[in-house]
């Protein structure tokens, strides 16, 4: 599969650093406060697209998840399934913990032809 | 592909999405408590319904279907999504289902190709 020219792949590695840059710089010390995290979930997410868009994936639409929930010894399991060309699509995630809470990114990038 | 509105606007009916992953997480969950066990095979059995019934409906979509299962324990949780799309034709759904022991949240994703 030919890509336009001038464009690049979807790089995994590159965005999850991205993801590992913002995630800790923006969680370590924090704790579980109910009052912030909806707000805090909300930037992280706008924070982590607006840095992959500027690493230079221009042809590509970009979904960004975060999850933030408490630890409390509970279990939790998060699954994804994609249909897309496995050519040109790619995804990249991280997992950030600490003893108050944890946080699950997932970034997708699906090629815009 | 004769299925495909090929010559006319598709946007991604949020509605239809919603009905559809709500049918599929009962089928698959309703009606048992959370099993640490059994976890694994409940996403992955969520998330794959659901990405057929998407299908079926044989729109020009990519999709990305995502599903977290948390035990309830008090804790709280809180999923945010920031997305880089073309707002015209490209939308997503989330769908949240509880029952007495675990909580269940679905996101589905669909960009036009």
């Amino acid at each position: 599969m030919r890509l336009y020219q001038g464009t690049q792949m979807f790089k995994p590695a590159i965005v999850k650093e991205c993801i590992r840059e913002i995630v800790r710089e923006r969680l370590s010390g924090m704790q579980y406060d109910p009052e912030e995290v909806p707000e805090l979930s909300r930037s992280l997410a706008d924070c982590i697209k607006d840095k992959v868009k500027n690493s230079g994936f221009e042809r590509y639409k970009l979904v960004v998840q975060v999850v933030i929930g408490e630890q409390r010894g509970q279990g939790v399991k998060m699954s994804s399934r994609c249909l897309w060309d496995s050519d040109t699509d790619s995804y990249a995630e991280d997992v950030f913990m600490n003893d108050s809470l944890f946080c699950v990114v997932a970034v997708f990038g699906s090629y815009y032809y | 592909m004769e299925e495909f509105n090929s010559g006319e606007e598709v946007v991604f009916n949020t509605d239809e999405a919603s009905v559809s992953v709500k049918e599929c997480i009962e089928g698959v969950i309703g009606g048992t408590d959370y099993n640490q066990s059994k976890v694994n095979q409940w996403t992955a059995s969520i998330v794959e319904h659901s990405l057929t019934h998407l299908v079926k409906q044989g729109r020009p979509f990519k999709y990305i279907v995502n599903c977290t299962i948390m035990q309830k324990s008090g804790a709280g949780l809180h999923t945010a999504n920031s997305c880089y799309w073309d707002t015209a034709t490209d939308g997503s759904c989330t769908v949240r289902w509880e029952n007495r022991t675990m909580y269940c949240v679905v996101s589905v994703f669909a960009v036009t190709l």
